[in-house]
């Protein structure tokens, strides 16, 4: 089975690794600060009601 | 156990924080009251400053033991544990009298309903004057010890040993304090003094950043060159506590603002989600306990006993692996990114809430904007935790810059005063249509600056 750096090689973008943690870490945590605001909102709806 | 003061100077060291420090969530709270005019938190904070008068006897008997260990020894000079000694006994007379008035208003308190304002002001004039007294006695007390405040010899200036010796008392002595009064508030189910607790949870989440930045730059002004008798072995069990209390504060302090946030828009709290708070709170005074316990063994030696093992290997603990890991590129480049992300949310937000409140968008009301809140809440904890892990990739250059203090310094302001827009009545209630109080404009300006000030103060950094 070929390794992530095999594969981060064969594509050939410089720094593909960084990029696609970029990509993770940054969609998690706005992920989670999104669904966060939109939990506490929908609570307060629902209390509100 | 070892937190148990085996000895004079570490009871003095612990008993002697409350009634200074401490001194200034009392009055906090007192003036609160005041300005709510409410009758139960009165009465408790005359019990606080009844209770803070009675710690005048454990601090002069604990200081009077502690000086009879310290003349002995050359390293500390015998002018300045007088001079300490001597403006003690006077804030304590001090103390002691404000607790006495506390006493008797709350005595009156009891045969009548209400309590003359004249006996409610004399214990306010009477505080103020001795906290004044305490922070004199404060400063001349740690210059006995601290002796390494004065070097000369450091890369980094010692001016942040002296800061953080002062400001970690406000996040640790005022999160006791705020447990307090959060108890105090559960059991007499007062809504002001809960509102008022929770207010306070979240400034010592707010306190706990500029504390933990001047804890990083006191390590280096410590071990860069090394200081003799200060090891940076200790320092780092010291800080790796201080990373846990960071999270156990944010914890606490986000969930705290949570609540005030509903509350603003239910007009009650959830129970379910108070006693989260409490159990929380609980947890991060004990992590808090033992940072302190750490911190104070780096540079007291008074305190240590012969059971505690210190720390030799440098290299060892979480702070270590941790400048290890954010120093690569790939750890180091996807957090500056939700760095920028952060400060586009906090910005947003405070941008869109203090535009409404200077007079922007009238058709809607205040109550409409405050909902975006927790946007611009969130966006903090994410840069504090992101900030604090680029921080540990270069602290020493990042913290010798001369726009790091200044932007440390807006983001505490920052985010005390976005605390207004949840607390004020009168900015709550203005409706689509109408002005938002002078007042509240003030607090609009000042938030739209101090986040400004920390977009502009963290982009120079690198340059100047």
């Amino acid at each position: 089975m070929a390794k992530i750096d095999d594969i981060v090689k064969a594509i050939g973008i410089p720094n593909l690794d960084v990029i696609l943690m970029v990509i993770v870490v940054v969609s998690c945590v706005i992920g989670l600060v999104l669904f966060g605001t939109y939990r506490l909102n929908k609570a307060l709806d629902r209390n509100a009601g | 156990m070892h937190l148990i003061p085996q000895s004079w100077a570490h009871l003095h060291i612990l008993v002697s924080v409350f009634p200074s420090v401490g001194l200034i969530f009392a009055l906090g709270f007192y003036v609160t009251a005041f300005f709510t005019d409410n009758e139960a938190m009165k009465r408790f904070c005359l019990v606080a400053f009844g209770v803070l008068g009675l710690l005048a006897i454990p601090t002069y008997l604990s200081g009077d033991g502690s000086m009879a260990d310290l003349v002995q020894k050359p390293k500390f000079s015998e002018d300045m544990v007088s001079a300490h000694q001597g403006w003690g006994m006077t804030a304590l007379a001090a103390l002691a009298l404000t607790g006495l008035a506390a006493w008797i208003a709350l005595l009156r308190f009891v045969r009548a309903e209400r309590v003359s304002d004249n006996a409610l002001h004399l214990v306010l004039g009477l505080a103020l004057v001795t906290l004044g007294l305490m922070a004199v006695v404060g400063e001349l007390g740690w210059e006995i010890n601290h002796t390494e405040i004065q070097l000369a010899t450091q890369k980094t200036p010692q001016i942040w040993s002296h800061i953080h010796i002062i400001l970690n008392h406000l996040p640790t002595v005022g999160f006791v304090f705020a447990l307090v009064f959060y108890i105090a508030a559960l059991v007499m189910n007062n809504v002001v003094m809960k509102r008022g607790s929770l207010a306070l949870f979240v400034i010592c989440g707010i306190l706990g950043v500029p504390t933990f930045v001047t804890g990083n730059a006191s390590m280096w002004a410590l071990t860069d060159p090394p200081v003799t008798g200060i090891s940076k072995a200790v320092i780092n069990a010291h800080r790796d506590f201080a990373l846990y209390s960071l999270f156990g504060l944010a914890f606490t302090g986000v969930t705290a603002w949570i609540q005030l946030w509903r509350f603003r828009h239910l007009g009650r709290f959830s129970n379910p989600a108070l006693a989260a708070i409490l159990i929380f709170a609980i947890i991060t005074l004990g992590i808090l306990a033992e940072t302190g316990h750490r911190g104070g063994q780096i540079n007291h030696p008074e305190i240590r006993v012969a059971t505690d093992v210190l720390p030799t290997d440098p290299n060892v603990g979480l702070s270590p692996t941790v400048e290890h890991e954010i120093n690569q590129v790939l750890w180091f480049v996807p957090w500056q990114t939700v760095h920028f992300f952060g400060f586009a949310l906090i910005f947003g937000t405070a941008l869109a809430v203090s535009l409404r409140v200077l007079g922007f968008w009238k058709s809607v009301s205040f109550s409409a904007v405050h909902r975006i809140l927790p946007l611009g809440v969130f966006g903090v904890v994410t840069n504090v935790f992101s900030g604090m892990l680029i921080l540990q990739a270069d602290s020493s250059r990042y913290l010798n810059e001369i726009t790091f203090v200044p932007k440390v310094t807006f983001i505490a302001i920052g985010a005390i005063a976005v605390l207004y827009f949840s607390l004020s009545e009168r900015l709550w209630n203005v409706q689509a249509g109408e002005d938002a109080p002078m007042s509240a404009k003030w607090v609009a300006a000042l938030v739209l600056l101090s986040w400004t000030g920390v977009v502009i103060g963290g982009r120079l950094l690198p340059y100047v």
